[in-house]
């Protein structure tokens, strides 16, 4: 341990710490009782504990729905994004292919130029997706910013890898999925986990699409419910408790998959590093 | 060898398919969903090039060129909020720049892996809380008179600042309440561009006796300088979009001078009286300045060579 | 290998077109006409929902709704009126000079008359909504609540423990609130709960009124003093700028909650102060028993009263002015059953409509009504299909805003009378608790004077309505905000910026329409 080691270790966690404290706050917020709660100013230290907002969350059976159909446009919106964006990325990675930079200049021309909300939601409409699952993640399927973070690790991987599987006949397709994606797992898990996240929390799309509640993801759900506890109007009549602790709670739920997907993609975090450096 | 390498690069375009067909196939997928949701609704620019009105829609609204950006770019209360939109973001990205990277290194260079993991989660965090719930936290923190920061100042001897309230102090503190948020998500794909360099340079650094710090300078920092370049031009293509939620849950009149940002702006007219195209020409404005950034900042990264878009 | 990975390429890219081919038109069927309601934030299950089922029954429809969470109502609403949407009536729509130039909403007038649509036809003919009008017709229904059930709170237990009568000059509150402040030794308590931001405007109703001045609840920038046919606005009267000062010092003493600039919130604000006891007194904008009566479970030694009228010394006390609603009821021009659908908007206004929507199903939820509004409630139904809501959920919107009761426009001539006349529902166990009618009575001390010009649009003037909204919201905040000795120069200011953009020309086009239509 160097006085640097020292240094930083002091630094980040007072960072951490620091960084802590919201969802602490929340956390602390989302156990509490009404009256804890308002006697409370900081929220630090927990003074009651109850589970009352999280079971207001999930009074009606319809969370178990909106859960799953969270569960479903995560899994298929990543999964179907990640094998278009990787292909994409694959080929626009190759600056032997003539029609590249054309292609590379449509998609760019996207990220400053689109149509608006309107014309997007007539397409929807005229493609009969309104009210689907697919109007969830189609709308929005691809990224560009990943799709360029994603083509410039390729650009930067060796051609090496490609080359052996090459002269042993493999195409194209054999090689991406084969070969180079399973050595890219830093960025595959990166841009997963960023497109995940971004289907998890959506709830845009299902405001603009959707009529039928059944199909309604958890993260619109949640905000129907937090909406109404806190509505002027029905707040006044409507027996709830403190609305600040069912929306602390519907935040813990939405925030926690993610926390605990996260350790197993830090593991592909830290390969490249540690065998460098074990030998202090 | 040679002939067959002339033959490819004169390969007419069918041939020149056909040679890579896969290559080509494994584009269409993206292109198409391309042009079916982002060119197929792009005759929606024109909005901003004309009086738009929902009943005649986009065919038979009356042109009206360049009137709505006119009106923009002469109203003083817009032109106060552009420049306060760039001082704002472009604080950002370059505060935020810095510190991601900084982050990342910093949390690689821990040994014991638990507390490595640990603080990388944690410091993630805040990313998840909207600004309509920090902005409640900031407003109980910061409070001039009863804020706990503020008594923290204070004792400390630093005096007492209206962050959120004095027109000195919003911007910085908007700035770097921001990146304080984002810093911790932000420098993972720093620490994805770190794991991706190849451990055996490492090794050959330590043999040959090269420091930690000596190995960061000639080999970490090389290894992520592709990502670096490629994701600030990317940031500044679209630097002058940031900063909307956050302004908007954290301003108020009092400090409309310095932070009042162009969207803030629009919004603020638009909830009275909504003027579709007027919103549609403030956007393409902030669309177009932003692409000419990544442009020029494109065309510079590759002449230095390192990386580039494209 | 190579196989598949084709097929499912192929594969993914056949899905949209088997979408497009799909979804064809269901047979049309004979029978109940479908009618398609927006209405934000619904909660109950229409499918299920005994009140809806009956609605269905008795106007033999078959009832769809869209909806929206609150929290993104008005972008819904703006969405599904710029796209053309499905849906046959929306309602908490705004700004329907805007809509109607769209041409997305229809005229009412050819489908109403007084004798087959009362309420409708007494309420889009009334005085107060005529200017509403464009081209001589009806496009939208307002949404009127009952009354006015608000008014200024204050902790009646902290007066006691300070040994204070409710103040009756601005002196005496000023010694409350610092009382208020006293009792906390940690400082945070504050004594007067403030709203900011656009929402200054009704905020500062309780010290506005008693400075004389006449302000709203809602646009300021529609508030006129109107004396022998003269108007002036408010904003540049010297009864404001003793209020706005009387506020500045309160600020300055900590009296008023220093965030308030940034507090736009309503609810937010009241969990903040009221209900945190950080605060003693606040403008409360809901039936203020049930608020006292949550305040009461959470700390129980709280007593909660409405302060009385008085008037600062040397000054007369002004009510509030105008109607509370900005929120209206449209038919879309994309219906495809105009008739039905405002047969459906005149039935949720008529007696049966109103003791189904507010209370219930006869029989089941509810047995007798008396002629003062008052119903035997079946409690054990009541708190299985609803739990302890006060009344159906649908009642919000659907019908009056905010109404928990019957406007009777059959039984009289013009609709002002009718609404100064209307029954307020109230629950006979919840008779002495949620005391509605009180609530009314009392709120109606603070609010309601008739302000002539208030639904006087000019949708040429747009910018120039920006300009003066911005100015005078900014303008009060940073006047109430000033620092100690910077009072009068804020208010010079203020005066200068509302001239320069053009509050004149502002006055003068209402002055202009009150000489023409009103005098």
């Amino acid at each position: 341990m160097t006085a640097f080691d020292v240094f930083n270790y002091t630094l980040l966690i007072l960072f951490a710490l620091t960084t802590l404290y919201p969802l602490w706050n929340i956390l602390v917020i989302s156990i509490s009782t009404d009256q804890a709660y308002y006697s409370d100013w900081y929220h630090i230290v927990p003074k009651s504990f109850t589970l009352r907002p999280y079971l207001h969350n999930f009074k009606e059976i319809r969370v178990v729905r909106a859960l799953l159909v969270s569960i479903f446009i995560t899994v298929t919106g990543t999964a179907v994004t990640m094998t278009v964006t990787s292909m994409a990325a694959f080929f626009l990675s190759k600056s032997y292919l003539r029609l590249r930079n054309l292609v590379f200049i449509l998609f760019i021309i996207t990220m400053f130029f689109d149509g608006g909300l309107i014309p997007l939601y007539i397409l929807v409409q005229k493609l009969h997706l309104r009210n689907t699952l697919f109007s969830l993640f189609l709308p929005t399927l691809m990224s560009m910013y990943f799709l360029i973070l994603m083509k410039n690790y390729f650009t930067e991987m060796p051609v090496s890898i490609e080359e052996s599987a090459r002269i042993d006949g493999a195409n194209d397709f054999v090689i991406l999925f084969r070969i180079v994606l399973p050595s890219a797992k830093p960025i595959l898990f990166t841009i997963s986990l960023f497109y995940a996240v971004q289907f998890w929390n959506d709830w845009f799309n299902a405001l603009l699409y959707l009529t039928d509640r059944k199909l309604y993801p958890l993260s619109f759900y949640l905000r129907e419910v937090i909406s109404s506890a806190i509505t002027e109007e029905v707040a006044a009549v409507v027996d709830v408790g403190a609305p600040a602790t069912i929306q602390a709670s519907a935040i813990i739920i939405t925030v926690l998959p993610i926390i605990l997907v996260y350790p197993f993609i830090q593991k592909h975090f830290v390969k490249g590093i540690l065998l460098g450096s074990t030998k202090e | 060898m040679p002939n067959q390498l002339r033959e490819i690069r004169h390969d007419p375009l069918g041939k020149h398919i056909r040679r890579y067909r896969y290559l080509y196939l494994m584009i269409l997928p993206a292109l198409a969903w391309l042009i079916i949701f982002r060119y197929l609704p792009i005759y929606g620019v024109t909005m901003a090039f004309q009086n738009f009105s929902l009943n005649k829609g986009f065919f038979g609204s009356p042109f009206v060129g360049l009137k709505h950006f006119q009106w923009l770019l002469s109203d003083p209360g817009f032109k106060r909020a552009f420049i306060n939109t760039w001082l704002i973001n472009v604080g950002k990205l370059a505060l935020g720049f810095t510190s991601t990277i900084a982050l990342a290194i910093l949390i690689n260079e821990m040994r014991h892996i638990l507390v490595k993991r640990s603080i990388q989660t944690i410091t993630y965090m805040p990313h998840f809380v909207s600004w309509v719930i920090m902005a409640g936290i900031f407003n109980s923190l910061f409070a001039y008179e009863t804020g706990a920061v503020s008594h923290l100042l204070e004792v400390i001897g630093l005096g007492k600042f209206d962050f959120l309230q004095d027109n000195r102090y919003f911007r910085v503190f908007v700035v770097v309440s921001h990146v304080w948020k984002e810093v911790g998500w932000g420098s993972i794909i720093y620490l994805a561009a770190i794991a991706a360099i190849n451990p055996e340079l490492y090794e050959a650094a330590w043999v040959d006796g090269a420091g930690r710090f000596r190995q960061l300078l000639y080999i970490t920092l090389p290894g992520i300088a592709s990502t670096m370049i490629i994701v600030f031009i990317l940031n500044l293509g679209s630097v002058l979009n940031w900063s909307f939620d956050q302004v908007y849950n954290l301003y108020s009149p009092l400090v409309y001078e310095t932070g009042d940002i162009m969207q803030t702006y629009i919004i603020r007219n638009l909830s009275h009286n909504p003027n579709f195209s007027r919103l549609a020409a403030a956007g393409f404005i902030r669309s177009f300045i932003g692409m000419t950034l990544l442009v020029v900042a494109n065309s510079l990264a590759r002449r230095w060579g390192r990386a580039s878009i494209y | 290998m190579k196989k598949a990975s084709l097929f499912m390429l192929l594969g993914m890219m056949l899905l949209p077109v088997l979408f497009v081919w799909g979804g064809g038109q269901p047979p049309a069927e004979e029978g109940p006409v479908t009618i398609t309601i927006y209405r934000g934030g619904i909660t109950i299950d229409p499918e299920t929902d005994p009140v809806v089922l009956e609605l269905e029954k008795r106007l033999n429809v078959d009832l769809k709704f869209v909806t929206a969470p609150w929290s993104e109502n008005r972008q819904k609403v703006n969405l599904i009126l710029s796209t053309g949407d499905d849906v046959d009536i929306v309602t908490t729509v705004d700004n329907i000079p805007k809509w109607q130039s769209e041409g997305a909403i229809i005229a009412l007038d050819e489908y109403i008359g007084e004798g087959s649509h009362p309420y409708i036809y007494k309420i889009t003919n009334s005085t107060t909504f005529t200017p509403l009008k464009i081209e001589g017709k009806a496009w939208a229904i307002p949404q009127v609540p009952l009354g006015v059930a608000w008014g200024t709170m204050v902790r009646q237990d902290w007066l006691d423990e300070l040994g204070m009568d409710p103040p009756q000059d601005e002196e005496q509150l000023y010694k409350a609130l610092k009382g208020f402040k006293e009792m906390d030794p940690s400082g945070q308590t504050t004594g007067f709960q403030f709203e900011g931001d656009r929402q200054i405007r009704r905020t500062t109703i309780p010290i506005m009124s008693i400075f004389g001045v006449p302000s709203s609840f809602w646009d300021q920038h529609v508030n006129f003093d109107i004396r022998g046919g003269k108007l002036t606005h408010i904003c540049t009267m010297d009864k404001t700028k003793a209020a706005l000062k009387y506020m500045n010092r309160l600020y300055n003493e900590g009296l008023i909650n220093h965030d308030f600039p940034s507090m736009n919130s309503f609810p937010q604000l009241t969990e903040k102060y009221i209900m945190t006891g950080k605060a003693g007194m606040g403008w409360v904008i809901n039936p203020f028993t049930s608020q006292a009566a949550r305040l009461k479970e959470i700390d129980p030694g709280s007593e909660v009263s409405l302060l009385q009228p008085f008037s600062a010394k040397g000054y007369e006390f002004r009510r509030a002015q105008g109607m509370m609603v900005q929120i209206y009821a449209v038919v879309t021009s994309k219906s495809k059953n105009p008739a039905k659908a405002i047969e459906c908007l005149e039935y949720f206004q008529s007696l049966a409509g109103r003791r189904l929507l507010v209370a219930g199903v006869e029989g089941v939820h509810w047995s007798s009504f008396s002629a003062e509004g008052i119903f035997e409630r079946n409690e054990a139904r009541w708190e299985q299909d609803y739990g302890k809501q006060l009344y159906h959920p649908l009642n919000f919107y659907l019908g009056q805003g905010n109404c928990e009761g019957y406007v009777p426009a059959k039984d009289y001539a013009t609709f002002e009378e009718a609404y100064a006349n209307a029954v307020p529902f109230v629950p006979a166990s919840k008779k002495d608790e949620a005391n509605v009618r009180l609530e009314y009575k009392e709120g109606a001390k603070w609010f309601g004077d008739p302000n002539p010009v208030q639904f006087v649009l000019f949708p040429e003037h747009n910018d120039l309505e920006n300009a003066v909204i911005d100015a005078i919201v900014i303008g009060w905040t940073k006047c109430i905000a000033a620092k100690p000795g910077e009072f009068e120069n804020t208010w010079e200011d203020h005066q200068a910026e509302l001239k320069r953009v053009g509050l004149d020309r502002w006055t003068a086009l209402y002055q202009d329409y009150y000489d023409k239509n009103i005098k």
